[in-house]
């Protein structure tokens, strides 16, 4: 049989982990002992009440960062077959992989003369 | 103080102070950085030569044991497929059992089993 | 054939042996950090527990253990839960496809950089939830920070990471350690071993890159509102992470641990002392030149080293 066992060590080694994390964690909740009044577990604010909303707006350009990053992730995961098999790729695969990278170049001049990555 | 001993050894200070510290701007390498820039790639260039030298070198190797491997793979494939149907509690119809790729590390597992 | 007790029994045995070696590595790990900086302060550091202060980090540990939970009444209490454990349990499969050696490896895959880039991007999860599920301001705004400069920095650190492939022709870690048995990377991707050193630093949210940590700002980022064993993990998740991108530059860029092992260990341990001494001399960058840093020169950088990289083999060829 041509089976390897590595990816069922790597679960192993997941659940193992796992299970060490969450005793430690719940360990140190349950066996501790708890004095609990309301100015401790109030939320943390420099000795203040927390006042507003601690999940209200945020700046939209953290939401563009990610939308960016999701670009060019893909493009990283598209160009990760093409490095590695490329001892057997000819001139024409190389010119077409030059056009895609430049057409996500341009894309991302234009963002950044758009102003999407201003912070200020 | 009756009774005193000196528990610990303060840090102090070597005799005569510490060596005073030199506040102008500390001149930069003498090498111009134009210099040091050529230094840096032509290393650059050296090594790429010498690791493309070698890389070169050992594609062939493996391009020629992969040939020698595809010639002998058809006689451990059998080998290894004797093994299998001999073996009592396989079924041969419902198996996830699939014919190995060329390769060296293929072929070590065959090997091995 | 083996059969399933067998392997269980077997790779049970081997992640013991991960897990108690990378516990003691990221221990002793924070005593060198520790170390390190007071030598170059002129200070002492920890000396006090043990011999010349060997003992700190586990008496630092058992504290950390031995205090309360806190789990404040506004947050979300299972996502909080789930963060430091989502954290330091990926911090460990991540070390499962570590080679420490051409021959031994917990797992030998055949993908482990693509395994290793696909697991470290979950790593952002916990900070997020842990940012989100606190319900403090400074926990979500350390925690956004974070996941947004993890992010940037990320695709760097993947086209470098690209590139080393590239001449490597393999994505499997043990034959790029075998690639370099003539000639180290570093020497002919010098500019990608500076570019790869920085996004590190920052994807592991290390000084001077450790905006969610700012003191002085938002006290103490994403972990603010956990106490005991939570912020236990949380740190040796964090510390791990470290070791491992030290361990992966050493790998990527050193040669990695091919014959001796003491050498391979000792370039680990260099890009470790490192990854201190930035901390020991530079100032903290401000956000927003952070985020210049990251995608207005690192990025193209990348890319341009990228497509030499690409052109560079292709002549050859």
């Amino acid at each position: 049989m041509l089976v390897t066992f590595e990816f069922t060590y790597i679960l192993i080694l997941l659940f193992i982990s796992l299970a060490l994390s969450m005793i430690l964690f719940f360990l140190g909740y349950f066996l501790m002992f708890k004095v609990a009044y309301e100015d401790k577990l109030m939320g943390y604010e420099c000795g203040f009440d927390p006042f507003g909303n601690a999940r209200g707006e945020f700046d939209i350009r953290f939401y563009l960062v990610a939308i960016l990053f999701l670009i060019f992730d893909l493009e990283i995961t598209f160009l990760f077959p093409f490095s590695i098999s490329i001892m057997s790729m000819t001139l024409a695969s190389y010119s077409i992989m030059l056009i895609f990278l430049i057409i996500l170049t341009i894309g991302f001049i234009y963002e950044i003369k758009k102003g999407a990555l201003d912070w200020s | 103080m009756v009774g005193y001993r000196q528990k610990w050894v303060q840090d102090l200070p070597p005799a005569g102070g510490f060596p005073k510290l030199t506040y102008a701007r500390t001149s930069v390498s003498p090498i111009p950085g134009s210099y040091i820039f050529a230094g840096v790639f032509s290393v650059m260039a050296i090594g790429t030569y010498i690791f493309f030298e070698d890389k070169v070198k050992r594609n062939a190797r493996e391009e020629e044991e992969k040939r020698r491997l595809s010639m002998i793979l058809p006689i451990l494939q059998a080998e290894n497929d004797i093994n299998f149907l001999a073996s009592p509690h396989q079924n041969v119809y419902f198996t996830r059992w699939m014919p190995p790729q060329i390769g060296k590390r293929a072929v070590a597992l065959i090997r091995e089993i | 054939m083996k059969n399933i007790l067998q392997i269980v029994l077997e790779g049970g045995l081997k992640s013991l042996i991960v897990i108690i070696g990378l516990l003691i590595g990221v221990a002793f790990a924070t005593l060198l950090e520790r170390k390190v900086m007071a030598a170059m302060q002129k200070r002492r550091g920890p000396n006090v527990v043990g011999i010349v202060g060997l003992l700190q980090p586990l008496a630092d540990g058992l504290k950390l253990v031995l205090k309360e939970t806190i789990i404040p009444i506004v947050a979300d209490k299972i996502i909080y839960a789930i963060a430091p454990i989502l954290t330091f349990t990926i911090s460990i499969v991540l070390w499962s496809v570590m080679a420490v050696g051409v021959q031994s490896v917990f797992a030998s895959i055949n993908s482990g950089v693509l395994f290793i880039l696909a697991i470290s991007s979950i790593g952002v999860y916990g900070i997020i939830l842990a940012g989100w599920a606190s319900n403090s301001k400074y926990a979500f705004l350390g925690g956004l920070r974070s996941a947004a400069q993890m992010v940037s920095y990320e695709v760097a650190l993947g086209l470098i990471i690209l590139s080393i492939i590239t001449y490597a022709g393999t994505i499997n870690i043990q034959e790029i350690m075998e690639n370099q048995n003539k000639i180290w990377f570093i020497v002919p991707l010098f500019p990608g071993f500076l570019l790869a050193f920085i996004s590190a630093l920052a994807e592991t949210n290390r000084p001077p890159f450790d905006l969610p940590e700012a003191e002085a700002e938002l006290v103490s980022g994403y972990n603010v509102e956990y106490s005991s064993t939570g912020f236990a993990l949380f740190f040796l998740g964090e510390y791990a992470n470290i070791i491992l991108m030290s361990v992966l530059l050493a790998v990527f860029f050193l040669g990695g641990i091919v014959h001796n092992k003491i050498l391979g260990a000792m370039k680990g341990v260099s890009m470790l002392c490192s990854f201190i001494w930035v901390r020991a001399t530079l100032p903290r960058y401000r956000y927003d030149q952070l985020m210049y840093l990251g995608w207005k020169s690192l990025l193209p950088f990348a890319l341009l080293i990228y497509v030499g990289v690409i052109s560079m083999v292709l002549m050859i060829k």
